[in-house]
Order: structure tokens, then sequence, then C-alpha cells
């Protein structure tokens, strides 16, 4: 059986306005604003740990109107982005 | 007031049913967005470098900016060269000539004596911009002398096993310490391997053997626990050679350094002498930001 | 208030006042107890023109902050005299000209309460409040947000601060510090211009701000010194020579990047800074302010504190 990566938030703290997200990286004390869409993602995954595919149909969730193709490069966009900030491990 | 609950993403009710927003996607699916207000040093920046940008206070080097100061590597005396900005002020220098050493046997029937005349110069050094003493730089040369029956038969420069001496010898224990059984060393050009059993045949020649003509080596400084409010009794210099042994004294030492020295021409350290003084007191006697330990929280403050 | 008398700085002769900071004067800086010891006289000048207001305190008050300025024992007494600020006993900087000793001291206080009252968030931010609401205003130096603070104030706003918001991280209230407001340069003309009845204590030039003046705080806030109020405008200001008077909504979020950038202990808070900043934008309705002229910005400011 092929091992899925898993994927968690960093112990953050997070605040949102409307399409407003900032939060708080209580490990740096680096504190960022995102994207409405990184946003939501990244407050989901401080609650739990999700595995891609559910990180891809979260993602599917939150847009009208994507192709698969567009969903799975945002969702790599995120990753790396986030994993490089110190956000996000994959376990 | 609206206040959103916290880490709960926004939803609305659509026909009695709750349901997630959507979003649309405009002219495609955007990367994600971060905007970021990367932690600085905070204790710095809440004293030394903004209490100039508050006060105004133009007798501060670079006011309104600090810097971070320099890593313990830098500051630790194996990477120390002479002379140079961060540090190691020559004091004061003494030369002493130790007394003649020999070591003699008897071989084929002939006597041997083997001579050793030992310069030693002794430089104090203090860290640059301190009163702190960085150490006692001893430097060795010896020049040695073979006899047989009385008769020179090699004379010359002394070359140091590259096999090295790791101590500091001095007095009668330095003749065997510089030449323990199988050191290969040169007078001159001839090249030796020292037998400790004269009897058998004390010297033999040997193929090869390189060394430098004289050693040097660091000891002394100041002792740590005559800075006030550090504690402990290892010497400057020695703790910071012995990271691992000692890494947070070797973080509390170039804090220190780092703070003492101020030359004019860049803006200074991002703690103040009596600040990294008050951190290290026991017990301290500046408040350490929140959720960090002394060691990493000096350790932020190099780079 | 209370009806017991009070007693401030102006009930004091000047040289009774002379007297007392020699041996210790201790008096309220809101809600700060500060005591001050100094042989200097110019000191004494400037505490009775622009401190006159502050409530002395009871010998047996706990004091916050004791603070020295003299000069040193050495030559620089006599040649090129210099000044010390001491904060318990700890020299903090180096020694200014002598005769910068009332900036230096102004100067030292604000680095005492940015170095020690963490148990505000502190903004580098000047404060006023008017009909119950603070206006809070970022800036670094040449925002312009001084000048417009002293505009405001003399316009009968109340001055909160003019340098550092004290945000309280237990209760969320912006608690007062009102002292004289610190102008430089053409600042100074601006405001002595368009209210000739300010009181400024001694021009000070030749300082890495370049020409710096104090400029007294109106009495009633300085009486409400212990009164805090909850903020309702987060206003980042930008003077711009010609620009048109502009109010634009900026987003809670980047308010509150902008406002954490602004911060002197916002790291040091850590978690805790940052709960108290994102309840502060939660509160607080947040905009970027451009402007070049002072009339339309107090017109503007007017009207947004009816809002």
């Amino acid at each position: 059986m092929t091992q899925l990566t898993n994927y968690k938030a960093t112990k953050i703290r997070c605040r949102q306005w409307q399409d407003d997200y900032v939060i708080y990286d209580q490990l740096s004390g680096d504190t960022h604003v995102l994207d409405v869409v990184s946003g939501e993602l990244i407050c989901a995954l401080s609650k739990q740990t999700m595995s891609r595919a559910k990180l891809l149909a979260l993602l599917t969730e939150l847009y009208v109107d994507v192709t698969e193709s567009e969903i799975e490069s945002y969702l790599f966009d995120f990753i790396e982005k986030f994993e490089l900030l110190g956000l996000l491990i994959s376990e | 007031m609206n206040k959103q609950k916290l880490n709960e993403p926004a939803a609305h009710k659509e026909d009695g049913v709750e349901k997630r927003r959507r979003f649309i996607k405009g002219a495609g699916l955007a990367a994600p967005v971060v905007l970021s207000l990367a932690n600085r040093s905070a204790f710095g920046a809440a004293k030394g470098c903004l209490s100039q940008q508050v006060s105004g206070n133009i007798s501060e080097a670079g006011a309104g900016s600090c810097s971070s100061g320099s890593l313990v590597t830098v500051w630790n005396p194996t990477n120390q060269t002479i002379g140079t900005t961060k540090g190691n002020i020559a004091l004061s220098t003494t030369q002493t000539t130790t007394p003649i050493v020999t070591a003699s046997w008897t071989a084929g029937g002939k006597a041997y004596v083997l001579t050793a005349t030992i310069t030693q110069k002794g430089s104090s050094y203090i860290w640059s911009g301190t009163s702190y003493v960085y150490g006692i730089l001893t430097t060795q040369t010896i020049t040695l002398s073979l006899t047989r029956n009385g008769s020179s038969i090699e004379s010359g420069s002394f070359t140091f096993p590259m096999s090295g001496v790791t101590t500091n010898p001095t007095g009668s224990t330095l003749f065997t310490t510089l030449f323990p059984s199988g050191a290969n060393f040169t007078i001159g050009t001839t090249y030796y391997t020292y037998i400790s059993n004269p009897a058998t045949g004390a010297l033999t020649k040997a193929l090869s053997a390189v060394g430098s003509l004289s050693r040097s080596y660091f000891s002394g400084g100041t002792a740590y626990n005559s800075i006030s409010a550090f504690s402990g009794s290892s010497i400057t210099t020695s703790m910071l050679a012995n990271l691992s042994v000692a890494g947070l004294n070797a973080n509390s030492v170039a804090a220190l350094l780092n703070a003492a020295y101020t030359p004019a021409s860049t803006p200074p350290y991002v703690l103040t002498v009596a600040q990294v003084k008050g951190l290290c007191a026991t017990p301290p006697t500046e408040k350490l930001p929140p959720n960090t330990t002394l060691t990493t929280f000096l350790a932020s403050t190099f780079s | 208030m209370s009806n017991l008398p009070i007693s401030n700085i102006a009930s004091l002769s000047k040289s009774q006042l002379q007297q007392a900071i020699i041996k210790g004067l201790d008096f309220k800086v809101g809600c700060f107890n500060v005591r001050l010891v100094s042989p200097i006289v110019e000191l004494v000048t400037h505490l009775h023109h622009l401190y006159g207001a502050n409530e002395l305190l009871a010998k047996e008050d706990f004091i916050d902050f004791h603070v020295q300025l003299s000069s040193p024992s050495t030559l620089r007494r006599y040649f090129r005299p210099q000044v010390n600020f001491f904060l318990d006993g700890y020299a903090p900087f180096k020694p200014l000209p002598y005769v910068q000793a009332s900036a230096l001291f102004e100067w030292g206080l604000n680095w005492c309460i940015a170095s020690h009252a963490n148990q505000y968030l502190i903004i580098h931010a000047a404060v006023v409040e008017r009909n119950g609401q603070a206006f809070i205003l970022p800036g670094t130096p040449g925002s312009g947000k001084s000048t417009l603070c002293a505009a405001l104030v003399n316009q009968g706003w109340r001055l909160l601060s003019d340098e550092m918001t004290l945000l309280s991280t237990h209760d969320g209230q912006i608690y007062p510090v009102p002292r004289p407001i610190s102008l430089k340069n053409q600042s100074i003309d601006v405001i002595k211009k368009r209210s000739p009845q300010s009181v400024f204590g001694q021009i000070v030039n030749d300082t890495v701000k370049g020409t710096v003046g104090h400029f007294c705080p109106p009495e009633l806030s300085v009486q409400l010194g212990e009164n805090p109020v909850f903020a309702a405008k987060l206003i980042f200001p930008k003077y711009k020579q010609g620009a048109e008077t502009e109010l634009s909504t900026l987003s809670k979020s980047k308010a509150l990047l902008r406002a954490a950038g602004d911060c002197f202990n916002y790291n040091l808070l850590g978690v805790q800074g940052f709960d108290s900043l994102s309840g502060l934008v939660e509160q607080c309705a947040c905009y970027e302010f451009h402007y070049s002229n002072l009339d339309e910005a107090l017109i503007l400011f007017t009207e947004l504190s009816h809002q």
C-alpha cells in the first residue's frame, strides 16, 4: 500500500475578518497576512491533519468553475510556500 | 461588534442549509499570497536601537540602527588572526630563553648528546575595545645540536613534529614531551626519528618529517567569573573554543564581546554590555523575551 | 474626579521646585509615577513651563521610574559640558551636550516607558480623543503625526500621547501618558503660527532630529491622565507636500501588520501582543490618510469623530 502524505499546520494563531486572514506563528513570532483561500486552508490545517486528497477536496469546495489542474497547481504552490515559511509540516 | 469566531471559516445560510462560501476564480486560480512581518530581535529593538529613534541620541554610533553581532565561531581563538579588527591587540611582549635541556646516550661505544635551546616569547593580547584579556600567545622556537663524543655532527633549527604536542609543557618535562618515542624531527635538513631506548640506537634517520619552525599557542585570558554577573571559572578563550561543552557560556561571551566591540564605522550591536550582563546574571536583572532561552535568544542576535 | 485639593507642579514657586528637584521631585505622568533628581537649572524651567498641571505625589507613593539627570564628574562638567540620563542609576545612553538637557529628559522618559511598560502593547503612535473615541495615529518620523496631533489638540481634542499609544493587554483600553508634544523644525513654526497662545519650552538646535521644541499639553488632558478610553479609529497618516486630502479604508489584516511593525514591544509580548493588536483592529475602523492641508485634515477628523 502506498504511504500517503498528511499535512498539518505548526503552532499558529488565526484571526479572520471576512476575507482577511492574519496568522501568528507562535514558534517564530512572525505575522502573516494571507489571501482568503490560503487562510482557509491553513486555518483548517491548524485544527486537524489533512491528507492531500482532503486538501484537494476542500479547495474544490472553495472555488467555483475551476479545473482539476488549476486546483492541483494551487495546492502545489500552497504546500511549497507554506512549508518554506515553516507553517506547514508533512508527515 | 461583528466578531468572527477564531479559526472558523466564514459560513452562510442558503435556503436554510448552511453552506461554505465559494469563491469566483476570476481570471484563474491565483497563487497563494502572503505578506509577512518577520520577528525581529525584540530585545535589542526595544532598547538599544529603538531608544535611539525615540531619543534622537546623537552620541550613539549609527543612531537609529543596530547591527547583529558576530557568531561565536568568529570570536573563537582558533579563527582569530592576530592584529585583525576583531580583537587581539598586543599589550606587551616578553621574551625568555629557557635553559638548555639535553638528552644523552651511548651507542656503538660513542657518546651522543642532543641539546635543545628553547626561546620562548609571550605576548599578551586583549579583545579590542574591551579590557578583557584574550590570552597570552606563547611562541617557541628551538635550536638543536647533536654531538658525538663531544664533536658536533648536526646543528640547526628544530622542526616540530607534525604529530604534535598538544599540551603546553614546561621545565623538566619539556624535553621528554617534545621528544616522545617515535617522534620525527629535523636538525637542519636531516630527518631523525627519536627512539626512547638509546642503548639500541637513539636516532635513526627517517625518510621524512615535516613540521613548523616554531609553534604558538594561547593560554590564559580573562577568567569568566571575573566579569561581574557571569559565573563559573572557565577562562574566556578556552570557553569559546569548547563550543559543545559550554554552549551557554560561549554565546554569553560572544554577546559580551559583540557589545563591547563598537567601532565608529558600524552600527552598534543590539545589546549593550550592561544588558548582556543583566541577562547572564544569576538571578537575571534583565528580562528575556517570552518563549525562548538565553542561549537561543543570544544566538539569534548573531549573524 | 476627586474633590480633594490636589497639588500640582504649578503650585510650587520656581525656587521651591528647584529645591524639590535637587532632592527628588515625585510627580504623575499619566499612569506612571516619576521621581526626578537633578541639579540642572534648565530642567526646573522646563518642568515649570510644561508640567505645571502634573500632580505631585505623596511621599509613600510607589515610583515607577527613578530618573536622574546630571553632569559627569569629569572634565566634561566644564569643558564642552555634557548631561547624562540615568534610570535607577543606570545610564542607557551616552551623554548629550548640556544644552540639550530638557530634550534628553523627554527622550529618556520615552525610553523608560517604551522599554519597561510591557503591561501595554506600545505602538509608536500619537493618540487623541474626542466624543469618547480614541484616534490612533501611527507613524514613523516624518509621517506628520506629531504636527497633526498638535493641531488637533489645539482644536480641543484630548491628548493621550504624541509618541506612544499604550494599549492595555488586560482590558484593551488606551491608557494616557499626556506629555509635552515634541515638534521638529518647520512644524514648530506651523503650530506657533496657528496657535500663537501655545506654550513652548526651550527650542533646542542641532539634535539628530534637527531643531526640536516641546509644546505644553492642555491642562485638561493632563488632569484626565488616569482616564483610559477605547480606540475607535486607527489612521495611518502620511504628510506629503501638495497631496490631496484623502482617506481610504485599510483592511484590518493590513492595518494589523502595519501597526505591528510600528510597535516597540510587539515581538517581546509574543502571542499576547498579537491578540491585543487583533482586538484593537477588530474594534477600530482602519484607514490610510494622505494630506498636505492641515485645515482640511482637521475638518475631516472632526467629521470622523461623529461617526
